[in-house]
C-alpha cells in the first residue's frame, strides 16, 4: 500500500462505518464478536477488530442501538445489539444520502459529470 | 468463564486498554472493556495456548487503535447527535434501580420461604383404631402443606413482581431470568417435599431432619446464587448501561 491509503482509509470509514454496523443490525441483534467478523472480511471497513467496540459504545450512548444479553451454546451470556427506531431513521437517512454522494464523487473522480 | 481473560497476555492487554482508556468516560471505558473481555473469551477458549491468545489479541489490534477510535468518538459533530438523543428515555428497564429493586424482592421471597420453613418441620401423629380394634399410628408432615400454603401468596409478592421486572428488563439473558423468577416458589416446594421424602423413605424422624436441614442448605446454595451471580451481573451491566448513556 503506498503511504496515505491508511489514512485515506481511516477518514473514509469514520463517516461510513457507524451506519454499516447499523446495517448489520438492520435484520437480527447480533452480538460483539459476529459484528467484527462480518465487518473485518473484507479487510476494508475494520482494521482491526477492536475498535469496533467504542464504536458500539458510541452508537448505543446515541441511543441508535440497544444491548441485552442473550444466552450462548458456549460460556457465559453475550452482549447482543439491536437497532433501536432512531437507529432505523438514522440508518434510512444515511440511504438516502449515501447514493447521490457516492455517484457524485464517482462522476467527479472518473473526469466530470457525463 | 473468566479463564481466557486470566490468561497473562490477554490480562496484560485489558490492562494497557484500560490505562489508555483513561481520559474516556467511565461508563464508556466499561462498556468498552467489557466488550473486548467478552470478544476475547469467544475468540480464545479456556485451554488457549499461548499462540492462540496472541493471534486473537492480533486480530483485536493495538490497544492504541481502541483507544484513539475512542477519543476520536468525541468529535463535535457526534457530541451534537448525542445531546440530541441521550436525553430521551430509555426503551427498556436498564436502570440501576431495576435489579437493586429486584434484589429487594427476592431477598424478600427468600426470607419469607426461611422464616416458614424454620417454623418448624412439625409433625403430628395420628392414632387411628379400626373396627378390628387394631391401633395405628400415623406420622403427618404438617408443615408440608404449611410450606406449600404461601405459593398463592406468593406468586403475588414476589413471582409476578420479579417477573415483571425482569421481563421488561434487556438486563439479563433469558435463563438468567429464568433463575431469577422460578428461585423462590421452586426453593419452596423443596423445602416441603424434602422432609417429607426423608421421612417416607426412611420412616424416622431422623429422616425427616436430614431432609430438612438438606433443604435448608438448598435454600442458602440458591439464594448465594441468585444474589452473587444474577442480581450482581444485573446491577454491573446496569451501572455500564446507565453510566454510558449520561
Amino acid at each position: 500500500m503506498v503511504p496515505g491509503d491508511d489514512i485515506i482509509l481511516t477518514q473514509l470509514r469514520r463517516g461510513a462505518l457507524e451506519y454499516c454496523v447499523l446495517a448489520l443490525l438492520e435484520r437480527d441483534a447480533l452480538y460483539g464478536l459476529d459484528i467484527a467478523r462480518r465487518l473485518t472480511a473484507d479487510g476494508v471497513l475494520l482494521a482491526s477488530e477492536g475498535t469496533l467496540y467504542p464504536l458500539l459504545a458510541r452508537l448505543r450512548k446515541a441511543g441508535l442501538v440497544d444491548t441485552s444479553w442473550q444466552e450462548s451454546t458456549e460460556g457465559p451470556p453475550r452482549r447482543y445489539y439491536a437497532l433501536t427506531g432512531e437507529g432505523r431513521e438514522s440508518l434510512a437517512a444515511f440511504r438516502r444520502t449515501w447514493k447521490p454522494f457516492r455517484d457524485a464523487v464517482d462522476s467527479t473522480l472518473s473526469g466530470g459529470p457525463s | 468463564m473468566t479463564a481466557p481473560t486470566t490468561h497473562p497476555l490477554a490480562a496484560a492487554y485489558l490492562r494497557d486498554l484500560e490505562l489508555l482508556l483513561h481520559g474516556v468516560d467511565p461508563g464508556e471505558r466499561a462498556e468498552v472493556l467489557a466488550g473486548v473481555r467478552e470478544h476475547l473469551e469467544g475468540t480464545t477458549g479456556p485451554n488457549a495456548s499461548d499462540d492462540d491468545v496472541r493471534a486473537a489479541l492480533a486480530e483485536l489490534g493495538p490497544p492504541q487503535a481502541i483507544a484513539d477510535e475512542a477519543y476520536a468518538g468525541r468529535s463535535p459533530q457526534l457530541a451534537v447527535v448525542t445531546t440530541v438523543v441521550a436525553d430521551r428515555p430509555r426503551g427498556t428497564l436498564s436502570a440501576v434501580w431495576v435489579p437493586i429493586v429486584v434484589g429487594g424482592i427476592l431477598g424478600l421471597g427468600f426470607l419469607m420461604v426461611l422464616v416458614t420453613g424454620l417454623g418448624g418441620v412439625g409433625y403430628s401423629e395420628v392414632e387411628t383404631t379400626s373396627s378390628t380394634g387394631e391401633t395405628q399410628t400415623q406420622l403427618t408432615s404438617v408443615n408440608t402443606w404449611m410450606v406449600l400454603f404461601t405459593l398463592p401468596m406468593q406468586f403475588f409478592v414476589v413471582v409476578l413482581p420479579v417477573a415483571a421486572f425482569v421481563l421488561a428488563s434487556s438486563l439479563w439473558s433469558r435463563p438468567e431470568r429464568v433463575r431469577m423468577i422460578l428461585a423462590v416458589p421452586i426453593i419452596t416446594i423443596v423445602l416441603a417435599v424434602l422432609p417429607w421424602l426423608g421421612y417416607t423413605i426412611t420412616g424416622t424422624e431422623l429422616g425427616l431432619n436430614i431432609g430438612a436441614w438438606a433443604a435448608l442448605a438448598l435454600i442458602v446454595l440458591v439464594a448465594t446464587w441468585i444474589f452473587g451471580h444474577d442480581v450482581r451481573l444485573g446491577l454491573r451491566r446496569a451501572r455500564e448501561v446507565t453510566a454510558g448513556s449520561t
